[in-house]
């Protein structure tokens, strides 16, 4: 899978890149997060900035679809409601707290959701905190 | 005040570890030792990189603890409570234990709640398939052989380039220590088609060898950065860790 500048993710975007792109999240994100299959690591990606690639199960590798013209054309961005789950399966990874506070649920799938969650093993009153 | 969490954090800063492995370093320590003395014997064989890492002296940390054996979902099923209560008396924080199956996998997790907005789960996971070589024991409890979790490797290797197009870098790594540091003898085709058939894994003849060798050697320190301890990872010849796990991988491809 590359994109337009050649660039291979080797993964989708997803957690906090994707759901400021899908206006989930308030925050002004400034790197680019991949879920990926392969390992986490860092790297500078000329066209791209600062990408951060974030390991997950590879059963946990699902839920994504085209970027948009606009937001990531040429990589495979995770649906909203995946992005979150996969945010909030990092926090837990990691130990750091879920932005609660920045996120806009609203307009999410509260069915597809529970879906992701449950099969990813997530509780999501963390998000009720 | 500073607590065992801080404790531990700080010393994986001094010593160039990412603070969260550290602290899942140090649980899953703790949990290997408590499935060792709660599950029956032999019923839960630790493998992949956590067995390196504790049995088999690798520097590389691992983020989770992986099981193999004919029914060890159950054995750690049963150890559920035991590993929670480990977990908060090693950190002085309250711990929890949760499960999800999905087939054969097994998906254990303990979740440390280290404040009323963060929570630290670590996997414990088992594969409902048996350990085919005599496994070790030791103070980790029965713990496969560096020659199966190098053949494990080389499955998970061929099965993640078929399905995702791409390789696990951690797992060059580890391929390069039981080969380099541990002498371990290669696995036979037996024994590879065997875990292949377990894990029902289909034959690709994919040039597994080659996907290694495409590794950029940038791409791999970085993935090793922050798993391996700065002073070991800057002794690291990189190359040569492509190279001995290209070149084992490379030997199984009429068998994968």
């Amino acid at each position: 899978m590359s994109s337009d500048a050649g660039f291979d993710p080797r993964g989708y975007v997803s957690f906090d890149t994707a759901l400021s792109a899908h206006g989930v999240l308030d925050h002004l994100v400034h790197g680019v997060r991949i879920a990926t299959g392969t390992a986490d690591r860092e790297a500078i990606v000329p066209g791209v900035g600062l990408v951060e690639w974030i390991a997950l199960p590879d059963d946990l590798l699902y839920g994504d679809a085209p970027g948009t013209a606009l937001d990531f054309p040429g990589l495979r961005v995770a649906a909203p409601e995946k992005a979150l789950c996969d945010l909030l399966w990092l926090c837990e990874s990691r130990g750091f707290a879920p932005p609660v506070e920045s996120l806009r649920l609203e307009t999410l799938d509260r069915a597809l959701l529970a879906a992701h969650a449950a099969r990813m093993g997530l509780d999501l009153r963390v998000l009720d905190r | 005040m500073v607590t065992r969490l801080d404790d531990v954090a700080d010393r994986a800063r001094a010593r160039g570890v990412r603070p969260w492995i550290a602290v899942k370093e140090a649980l899953a320590g703790r949990l290997a030792e408590t499935v060792a003395a709660c599950a029956p014997p032999g019923a839960a064989v630790l493998q992949g990189g956590a067995a390196l890492h504790f049995a088999h002296g690798s520097p590389r940390l691992s983020a989770d603890i992986d099981y193999a054996g004919a029914a060890a979902g159950d054995a750690l099923a049963g150890c559920g409570a035991a590993l929670a209560d480990a977990a908060t008396e090693l950190f002085g924080v309250p711990a929890r234990w949760s499960v999800t199956r999905n087939g054969r996998l097994f998906r254990g997790k303990v979740s440390l709640e280290i404040d009323a907005a963060r929570r630290l789960v670590l996997p414990v996971e088992a594969y409902d398939v048996p350990a085919r070589l005599p496994p070790a024991r030791g103070r980790f409890g029965t713990v496969e052989t560096p020659t199966e979790i190098a053949a494990d490797k080389i499955v998970a290797t061929a099965d993640r380039l078929a399905r995702r197009g791409a390789l696990k870098t951690t797992d060059l790594y580890d391929l390069w220590f039981v080969t380099a540091h541990l002498a371990a003898v290669p696995p036979s085709r037996d024994l590879v088609a065997s875990k292949a058939a377990d894990y029902a894994q289909a034959a690709t003849g994919a040039d597994l060898g080659a996907a290694a060798r495409a590794v950029s050697l940038e791409e791999l320190r970085a993935a090793l950065a922050g798993l391996v301890p700065v002073a070991e990872l800057g002794a690291l010849d990189v190359r040569a860790v492509v190279d001995i796990a290209a070149r084992l991988l490379e030997d199984y491809r009429d068998v994968l």
